[in-house]
């Protein structure tokens, strides 16, 4: 068990200095993050002016919408990235599976997390959206960033629960 | 396909390791029954068997797509075989090759290391997966023993393919592993790596088995047997 703690810390140790160094992962979900906020923004800006029930509920559900989809998009990079480097091999012979998965794993939690950060502090600025409980807010974005099933099935199922409580942003 | 397992003893230089080969400390076996892979329909080997003991070294030839390097895949478990057991026996007990990664180590062209993390640190993170702790000083040395002394800081993507080939043996050699398996060992590297290399493999003769692919004729004088694969 000491060991696999002391792989996964390894792992995970390596991704982000890995990422640190080529920004792999996180320009494309900033990149990501950036244009989808601005995107929306263009199109529906003008909610932003408007406070009545109905726009909070549009504005919640984007936010939600683009959260997913940036992490769909960014999640499996850390992965893909060893499979493009062909740098699978020599982890597979290396590591424990255990650990591998398990370092990924943290590690993609973390960048959900900054990439929460980041999407939600441009929605704030793009669209002006105002938080009626930012304790409760940054709780549930927290949760949302720790909920990472293993399976796209459980993904898709969380994230629709998640983007179905509008009244939380 | 036909599959010939033949002694090597026509070379002069079997004797001459063998005479340098003390008893090996550790009894380490490899056993091949039966083996047989296949890519979809195409059979690449089929009905391999053989033994290999501690201090001894195979080397597998054969022309471009006869199995060589499917056949050290098997071996390291990064492929199943399609039929056929496949086991090291090392104290007492039988190791799948994918349960035995602590006996093995392999140097292959697939084999890539993190472009973006220096030499050094490639090295820790592997010693730390391996459940390793090893000292600054210790992963100095093993790059030392591979000709990449005073390198180790460098980051990988700025290294030659020659110094990638040698780092790739120090990845290998990193927790100092009974078997080794090397496909085409030499490619890449000048006349000093290429003599790295035939030091290291006299070497792991007092650890215990060799496994060598090539077509270089000049890298059959390692061997103790030659298995030649020749396409069905």
């Amino acid at each position: 068990m000491r060991v696999v703690l002391a792989a996964t810390w390894a792992v995970l140790r390596k991704d982000i200095q890995s990422e640190l160094r080529t920004r792999y992962a996180f320009n494309a979900l900033l990149l990501f993050a950036a244009s989808t906020a601005v995107a929306v923004s263009l199109g529906v800006g003008f909610i932003g002016l408007q406070r009545d029930p109905q726009t909070i509920v549009i504005q919640s559900a984007l936010l939600w919408i683009a959260l997913l989809f940036a992490a769909l998009n960014g999640l499996s990079r850390s992965f893909v990235q060893e499979e493009e480097r062909r740098t699978t091999l020599a982890l597979r012979l290396a590591a424990p599976p255990t650990a591998v998965y398990l370092g990924k794993l943290v590690f993609n939690l973390l960048l959900l997390l900054v990439l929460d950060t980041v999407t939600t502090l441009l929605f704030l600025v793009f669209l002006r959206v105002e938080i009626a409980n930012p304790l409760m807010f940054v709780v549930v974005l927290a949760l949302a960033a720790s909920r990472r099933p293993p399976r796209p099935r459980c993904r898709a199922r969380g994230s629709s629960s998640w983007a179905s409580r509008p009244g939380e942003s | 396909m036909h599959v010939a397992l033949s002694p090597f003893s026509q070379y002069t230089m079997r004797d001459m390791n063998t005479a340098h080969t003390t008893t090996p400390p550790a009894a380490i076996s490899l056993h091949l029954e039966g083996i047989a892979a296949s890519y979809g329909a195409r059979t690449v080997l089929s009905d391999i068997s053989l033994t290999l003991q501690s201090g001894e070294v195979l080397i597998i030839n054969g022309p471009n797509g006869s199995g060589k390097s499917t056949l050290l895949r098997l071996l390291c478990g990064l492929q199943q075989p399609t039929s056929g057991t496949l086991f090291y026996a090392w104290q007492g007990r039988r190791y799948a090759p994918l349960a035995a990664r602590h006996l093995i180590g392999w140097v292959a062209p697939d084999l890539a290391l993190y472009r973006e993390l220096s030499g050094h640190e490639n090295l820790r993170f592997f010693a730390s997966v391996r459940g390793l702790r090893c000292t600054a000083a210790e992963l100095d040395a093993v790059l030392a023993r591979v000709g990449l002394g005073g390198r180790g800081g460098d980051w990988v993507g700025a290294y030659s393919s020659g110094m990638v080939q040698r780092l790739r043996y120090a990845y290998a050699l990193l927790h100092a592993p009974p078997v080794l398996l090397l496909d085409e060992p030499t490619i890449t590297l000048d006349e000093r790596g290429a003599a790295v290399v035939a030091s290291l493999i006299h070497a792991q003769r007092a650890l215990g088995i060799t496994v060598i692919a090539t077509n270089d004729p000049r890298e059959l004088r390692f061997g103790d047997y030659v298995l030649t694969l020749v396409p069905g």
